[in-house]
């Protein structure tokens, strides 16, 4: 796809290999485009959040649970990604879907154990309804949302099955679910990725869709408890990319150090700051 | 207002990305003898612009590149790249399947999740390195077919990161043997860092500790300053400091250029 005249391209890179660096919205270079969100508003689900681009790009996640028998699951969190005018099995879809799965593997499977027998599964189902830029960090930043309000409902019947074989009962008084956060009695914070665009030894955080045309390069990293995590992985977003420095990909470390917090913090802050109000469109 | 005394260069220069040299380094354990022999031949299928064949351990890898061919419809200034890897149908279960792939996919037609993302990652670090804009309006199709796979289910993705680097590897051979125009040869390297230790190629000894670990893929173009093409970084490590980011780029460059030179050398004699 070319977006961009040779002219406009040269521009662009001159300013975006500058020094400072000069985006074209004038954002600073480790700063995302605005975000709206909401979370909690899918009745049917356990949890739920949609995250809004400035540019259009919109993702919806629901979180569900299933009681599964554990010894017939092998891994206990499922993410289904569907893209506006992608096929589900194509190369798109498919990667988009490995990240994040990817990102949630060291999720804290233990909580969702229920007996020893049985445990929970969540589905994670991902739609992207629009987007223009690519959406890994657009999905990743609403499943963070979706699984931090996620709540489970509260087991009613005994723990321990070893001995006499019991199907879990659950309360019905939905006030009393619980948040993962409170099954884990530690702050739960969901792995985020963060897409960063190299060019020449710049780094620029989310890159919009012009700027992924110039990049030479783009870097996921995993953002998890303050510190950058693997997975780190590049990936090409448009059919022109480069070699990058080694230096690089230390200064993505740094910097994904430095800023990622922030993300994580106004995504927090986004939680608590939801309201419980009716219209969200 | 500018200096009209001295003769200045011209206004719109640009310096020279000359990478600055790392200070001496302590000794590591990758080396000449760390990585396995392995079996590199080119030219192995006729009908194919170019092709190349690698078997290292139990991992046999085929390759065959096609074109550049003629497209159909609008203009298009430069080649357009699709790439394709499967497993051969009979290695089950295919490495990592368990977490990536799903269940419906076992009666498949198409690419599994796994190996969609073998081949966009190849794409990823074939990309930077061809010369596409000297093939305006035609495509450039890459079949990669896994026949064997060491089959050890290694955490953080490690025998998927190995095998990931032999296709590499060997898809860049395939494409000296194809005539196609490339900046460099891609070559790779990948380790493990546990503790202090750095490790070629875990086996399942190596993953019995309960050790947090990094697992590193990176691919290099060597000859030109050491330029990275791909990265693919796993592991269960919550502390990557900068040093051992710096030490992980470190011993997979060495690994890459003694791949490197492996293929350097069996390519000078078989154009001899």
């Amino acid at each position: 796809m070319t977006l961009l005249s040779p002219a406009e391209r040269s521009y662009l890179r001159d300013s975006l290999t500058a020094s400072p660096i000069i985006r074209p919205d004038s954002r600073t270079p480790h700063q995302f485009r605005p975000i709206e969100a909401k979370t909690s508003f899918l009745s049917s689900s356990n949890g739920s959040a949609r995250v809004r681009l400035i540019d259009g790009s919109e993702c919806i996640v629901s979180v569900k649970a299933k009681v599964v028998d554990l010894a017939s699951v092998s891994n206990l969190v499922e993410v289904d990604i569907d893209v506006d005018s992608f096929r589900d099995d194509s190369n798109f879809v498919t990667n988009l879907k490995f990240h994040i799965l990817n990102s949630l593997a060291n999720f804290p499977s233990t909580v969702l154990k229920l007996t020893t027998k049985y445990g929970y599964k969540l589905f994670i189902d991902v739609i992207v309804t629009s987007h223009s830029s690519y959406p890994l960090t657009l999905i990743s930043l609403a499943t963070y949302l979706a699984l931090k309000t996620a709540r489970l409902p509260k087991l009613v019947s005994e723990v321990n099955d070893e001995e006499i074989a019991e199907q879990p009962t659950f309360a019905d008084d939905w006030a009393e679910s619980t948040l993962i956060q409170d099954l884990l009695d530690a702050p739960f914070q969901p792995p985020v990725l963060i897409t960063l665009g190299i060019i020449g030894n710049n780094i620029i955080f989310d890159p919009s869709i012009e700027e992924e045309q110039i990049i030479d390069n783009s870097l996921v990293i995993g953002f998890y408890n303050g510190r950058v995590i693997t997975p780190i992985n590049t990936i090409s977003l448009s059919s022109i990319s480069n070699g990058v420095n080694s230096i690089v990909l230390v200064k993505a470390l740094e910097l994904g150090n430095k800023y990622g917090g922030m993300v994580v913090k106004a995504l927090d802050t986004l939680i608590e700051q939801d309201i419980d109000d009716e219209n969200i469109f | 207002m500018s200096d009209r005394r001295r003769i200045l260069g011209p206004a719109n220069t640009v310096t020279p990305n000359i990478p600055n040299s790392t200070g001496s380094r302590k000794p590591s354990a990758t080396n000449t003898q760390s990585i396995p022999p392995f079996f590199l031949k080119h030219s192995i299928i006729e009908n194919a612009n170019g092709s190349a064949y690698l078997e290292i351990g139990n991992t046999l890898i085929e390759v065959s590149i096609f074109g550049p061919r003629p497209i159909r419809g609008s203009f298009v200034d430069h080649a357009s790249v699709s790439v394709e890897c499967k497993f051969h149908p009979y290695i089950t279960p295919q490495p990592q399947a368990s977490t990536f792939n799903s269940a419906k996919q076992t009666g498949r037609t198409g690419l599994t999740d796994v190996e969609h993302r073998i081949s966009n990652y190849l794409e990823g670090c074939i990309l930077p390195c061809l010369l596409l804009e000297k093939y305006p309006k035609s495509s450039i199709d890459v079949h990669v077919s896994i026949i064997s796979t060491d089959r050890d289910d290694l955490k953080n993705n490690a025998n998927l990161l190995w095998l990931m680097n032999w296709i590499v590897c060997c898809t860049s051979v395939a494409f000296v043997d194809s005539g196609i125009e490339m900046r460099d040869v891609i070559t790779g390297g990948q380790v493990r860092l546990c503790g202090d230790k750095v490790i070629i190629h875990p086996d399942l000894e190596d993953d019995e500790t309960d050790e947090p670990s990094v697992d590193g893929l990176l691919n290099f173009m060597n000859l030109k300053n050491d330029e990275i093409v791909g990265i693919w970084i796993e592991g269960n490590e919550t502390d990557l400091s900068t040093e051992k980011m710096n030490q992980l780029v470190e011993e997979c460059k060495k690994m890459s250029k003694i791949i490197r030179a492996n293929i350097n050398s069996y390519l000078i004699n078989s154009f001899k």
